[in-house]
């Protein structure tokens, strides 16, 4: 179906228009050249967190005696769904404004899902007894992961201002679950715990929050 | 003649086409810094989206409103343009959030929508007719004209923005499934949708009996 099929619908506004006014004078905005840099500083200051935050909490005392693998998944799942959480927020169609939202919704659940997966299914340490000791060590955890990613989400959507014009919501819920991944991946090297629990609800929990987070503060990112 | 001569939308529409690889350049240029180009993207921008705005608001004080509203939207986010990147379908993005947040106020106000004044000639009214056509002819175009503004202005927002992007604005299908952020068999249904609902409305106009008009 093409426009050609709505022909018979006349335009009822017809073709008048009053002639532009002259183009008002508005305060300088930042080109291209400054909003590439203001990213740069908010990835460098993301980075610089994460590693004072691991650095500051201190790895945690099994790390080398972990099978490498073990660490990989561990690693390697958060920075999956990461990695599928920014391709969510930042991928763009063939004319380069944005993509369905139905497309990047899925991308998203897809890397938290292969997140959840690898948690579940992958885990290097069963979960103690669902106790009173699990609900502790899973809510100090969140607290944490909470704190590793509040400064890159807070750095990311400053360093996105006014820049989706499409699906705002979605790609700023994007990018802030895409911060909170990486922070669950940098728990992984501070926390010894890695039972299936634990993990998913304890590192992974901190996604939705995110997400969330990035919902909110859509208006922020929206062009 | 030719078809242009015959239909004057048609050849705006493709005096507009000729200008999108235009819009594209300046738009970039005023990206990179570039502040002579703003002139350029002001005056290509300009009529489109008032356009634009006006058939999806309905109100050419609200379109005139929006237009500057999004303009000034494409300004900050000037920096946000990605290179190689369609000016036309970026700005219309922006006139939806805009036209969408006003309809978020409006809502919260208690506002509604209001249907354009049929005689306010920045609406254009006319339908193509003129009082050259016969005053019957005439008079009959303007009715049909309000009867459809009104129209469109009922459907959902949804449906008519598609509509309207790709029946008036002459996008394809997959450009305005890009900047209405939808997949194109949703763009498609919307636009379908919202072009049954006023083909019944001209089909209703066309069957009532004559004295009744």
């Amino acid at each position: 179906m093409t426009s050609q099929r709505f022909d018979d619908i006349p335009d009822p506004f017809g073709e008048l228009a009053p002639a532009p006014p002259p183009p008002p004078a508005w305060p300088a905005a930042p080109a291209r050249a400054s909003v590439m840099r203001r990213r740069a500083l908010a990835i460098a200051g993301i980075l610089a967190y994460e590693v004072g935050f691991v650095a500051f909490v201190g790895l945690r005392p099994d790390l080398a005696a972990l099978p490498v693998g073990a660490l990989a998944i561990a690693v390697g799942g958060p920075l999956i769904a990461g990695i599928l959480a920014l391709r969510a927020a930042l991928a763009v169609g063939p004319r380069r404004v944005g993509q369905a939202s139905i497309t990047a919704f899925a991308t998203l659940m897809f890397g938290v899902g292969v997140f959840a997966g690898l948690s579940l299914f992958a885990a290097h340490g069963p979960d103690p007894e669902p106790s009173h000791a699990l609900w502790t060590s899973v809510l100090g955890c969140s607290i944490k992961t909470t704190l590793l990613a509040s400064v890159p989400v807070a750095l990311s959507v400053v360093a996105y201002r006014r820049a989706f014009a499409a699906n705002a919501p979605l790609r700023t819920a994007a990018l802030a679950a895409a911060c909170a991944a990486l922070a669950a991946a940098c728990m992984a090297v501070i926390c010894p715990a890695g039972g299936p629990i634990h993990v998913a609800l304890g590192h992974g929990s901190t996604l939705v929050v995110a997400a969330i987070v990035g919902l909110v503060l859509r208006r922020v990112t929206r062009a | 003649m030719n078809d242009h001569a015959r239909n004057p939308s048609l050849a705006s529409g493709a005096a507009e086409s000729a200008a999108v690889p235009e819009l594209d350049r300046a738009m970039d240029r005023y990206a990179d810094g570039d502040d002579g180009a703003f002139s350029s993207v002001y005056a290509l921008l300009y009529p489109r989206l008032r356009r634009f705005l006006l058939r999806l608001s309905g109100d050419a004080t609200q379109a005139d409103d929006l237009t500057q509203e999004t303009l000034l939207r494409v300004h900050r986010a000037r920096g946000s343009f990605l290179r190689g990147a369609s000016a036309l379908s970026w700005a219309f993005a922006i006139a939806r959030n805009a036209y969408r947040d006003q309809l978020r106020s409006r809502a919260r106000k208690g506002q509604h929508q209001p249907l354009i004044d049929p005689d306010d000639e920045g609406a254009g009214g006319g339908a193509h007719a003129s009082p050259d056509a016969g005053a019957d002819q005439w008079v009959m175009a303007r009715e049909t004209a309000a009867l459809l503004r009104d129209a469109i202005a009922a459907l959902p927002v949804a449906q008519r923005e598609a509509f309207l992007l790709l029946r008036f604005e002459g996008m394809s299908v997959a450009e305005a499934a890009e900047v209405l952020g939808a997949t194109e068999a949703a763009v498609k249904l919307r636009a379908f949708r919202a072009y049954e609902t006023l083909r019944s409305v001209l089909a209703e106009r066309a069957a009532e009996p004559r004295a009744e008009r």
